[in-house]
């Protein structure tokens, strides 16, 4: 047995040993043993070790929510190689802005994804110099397992961050970072190896990487893995693996409340349910309730810490509002203008706080380096909040212009930047509108050059621009005309009369 | 109820669920103009769904949620009225 403290390999030794025979990783008919992922992980690490795969050498993945994802992210962990996870529905452009700056050598994916990927990496002028591309399926899985080379300090994960100026924010976090997360979660909401932990959540996203796959490394967990949300798919999971915790989006709760066959499936095993990645509106709440009989809880997180915050509190429906308390380990609190004085409760400030697993800066540096936002030992998140008098954290707000929507942190910026682009639009902002679920639906609101012609030919013309270069989820849903745009005296573009 | 009403109603929870109002639209939305280019992605599509099971008492399995079925508001409509036929 391996020890290696403070690693991802070391994780997984110490759960293999102590549970090897027990069901680890759950799709469709495949079903694996935590003995299996450890043999799984060995050849593959093989495999990227094969392909000249070190220490500290980037790997993307662009990957769907499958056994693949998690045997390739923990064999890059084994190599003390850093994992680059990126959303397989992004465009090759969003995934080469993606990848620029990342030192990445080669990325896996599946067979549907390589073509075009292939191209790109052959082709686009700034795609990494000697990059590879392969099917997941095609990595060679002989050989011997290289021992692990991962060290507590070494950078393990490449996240990213929207940024503000439509240049995603590259975020390193080490093997020691990302062991403390999945110790934090497992000391705070006491996972257990018979636990079984609905994977719907994208984990390529901090959200569905932490509350799934860390979740499950650390406490011995089955994790079922469902690429997709769908809603049948999702509760015959529930029903015929016995899932107990199911972490989601409020639009799954959503969508799952409004859904009345729900009932008509036996979800009694699920214990724990919560969302993250954008507010809960209470309508959401009591649906989910309503038709599960279990509370729909909050979790606060973000991509340069993970998980910070849950709602586990006794009294679920007088604090359905709150994020509830920080995991174990973490200090939080309210700042003012002045970080160093910490504001009291019920006063609502800046979200700030001092956590193990959070990274300690921003790969290129800060974006602001005025207002930095990893200073002291402390993160500054840009959400706005405040606590009350029993610590409970109520997200109020963002000191930030990003859009949240399907579950994703949508940069204004980088949508204006695709908009602009286009010889008739003279101006061009991007908002979050509000969506009926208490969500946002991306606007933008245009205003014309003299020789724009019909506005129903050029919004059309503009959302398949959008629809060419982005993904999906970011493409405006409303697009608005206006002859100006509302500005204050001094200029500056008054967002809040755009919305 | 004829494809004109199950039509009118397709429309309002257009309108409502995406927020794809006639008035951003500059005019009433084309049958044959494709969601998904209009910026509608998987959870909007989702959201159309929920909505229409509700308004029609109809249940949507999850095979039938396909781009012939719901990429466009006359698939919507067409898809609707073989399930109220069926019932």
């Amino acid at each position: 047995m391996t020890d290696t403290p403070g690693t991802l390999p070391g994780l997984l030794a110490a759960t293999v040993e102590r549970q090897g025979a027990r069901p680890a990783l759950i799709s469709g008919d495949r079903r694996l043993a935590w003995d299996d992922v450890a043999a799984d992980v060995g050849r593959r690490a093989a495999g990227l070790a094969a392909r000249d795969v070190g220490p500290g050498d980037g790997v993307a993945l662009v990957l769907p929510n499958d056994v693949e994802f998690v045997t390739t992210f923990l064999a890059a962990g084994h190599l003390g190689a850093v994992a680059v996870p990126l959303n397989p529905l992004f465009t090759v452009a969003e995934l080469g802005r993606h990848l620029a700056g990342t030192g990445a050598r080669g990325i896996v994916t599946t067979g549907a994804l390589r073509p075009a990927l292939a191209a790109w990496a052959a082709e686009a002028p700034d795609a990494p110099a000697g990059l590879w591309v392969a099917d997941v399926a095609d990595l060679p899985s002989g050989g011997v397992t290289p021992p692990p080379a991962a060290t507590a300090d070494g950078p393990a994960l490449h996240a990213f961050s929207s940024g503000s100026t439509g240049t995603p924010k590259g975020i390193l976090r080490t093997q020691a970072q990302l062991v403390a997360e999945a110790d934090q979660f497992y000391d705070t909401v006491k996972l257990a190896e018979d636990d079984v932990i609905l994977s719907v959540v994208a984990l390529f996203h901090a959200h569905g990487l932490g509350n799934c796959l860390l979740a499950a490394l650390r406490s011995g967990a089955a994790m079922v893995l469902v690429d997709q949300f769908r809603r049948d798919a999702v509760l015959g999971a529930i029903e015929h693996e016995r899932v107990s915790v199911f972490p989601s989006v409020p639009f799954i709760g959503h969508t799952l409340g409004e859904t009345r066959r729900a009932e008509r499936a036996d979800t009694r095993s699920l214990r724990l349910c919560f969302t993250a990645g954008a507010p809960l509106a209470r309508a959401t709440y009591d649906l989910f309730g309503a038709r599960f009989g279990v509370p729909l809880r909050q979790l606060y997180g973000c991509s340069e810490a993970g998980s910070v915050t849950i709602n586990l509190d006794g009294d679920a429906d007088a604090l359905a509002g709150s994020v509830g308390r920080p995991m174990k380990g973490i200090d939080l609190v309210v700042a003012g203008e002045d970080a160093a004085a910490p504001l009291a409760a019920g006063e609502t400030g800046e979200i700030a706080f001092a956590s193990p697993a959070a990274a300690t800066g921003y790969v290129g540096g800060e974006p602001d380096a005025g207002r930095p936002s990893f200073a002291g030992g402390w993160y500054r998140t840009g959400d706005l909040g405040h606590l009350d008098a029993a610590g409970n954290l109520y997200v109020t707000g963002r000191s930030t212009l990003f859009i949240s929507t399907s579950g994703y942190k949508v940069d204004p910026v980088e949508v204006e930047d695709v908009i602009s682009g286009h010889p008739a639009v003279a101006e061009v902002v991007v908002v979050g509108a509000r969506g009926p679920l208490g969500d946002e639906v991306v606007k933008a609101v245009v205003v014309c050059g003299p020789d724009a012609g019909d506005p129903g030919g050029l919004r059309r013309e503009l959302v398949a621009r959008c629809g060419g270069r982005l993904a999906a989820h970011k493409v405006p849903r409303i697009v608005e005309f206006r002859d100006e745009l509302p500005r204050s005296p001094l200029g500056k573009i008054l967002r809040k009369y755009l919305v | 109820m004829d494809t004109a009403a199950i039509d009118a109603q397709v429309r309002t929870l257009v309108a409502e669920r995406l927020r794809l109002a006639d008035a951003a639209l500059d005019g009433p939305l084309d049958p044959d103009a494709s969601l998904p280019e209009l910026g509608i992605d998987s959870t909007g599509v989702m959201s159309l769904v929920v909505g229409v099971e509700e308004r029609f008492d109809i249940e949507v399995p999850d095979g039938d949620i396909t781009t012939a079925n719901f990429g466009t508001l006359r698939g919507i409509t067409g898809y609707v009225e073989r399930m109220l036929v069926r019932r």
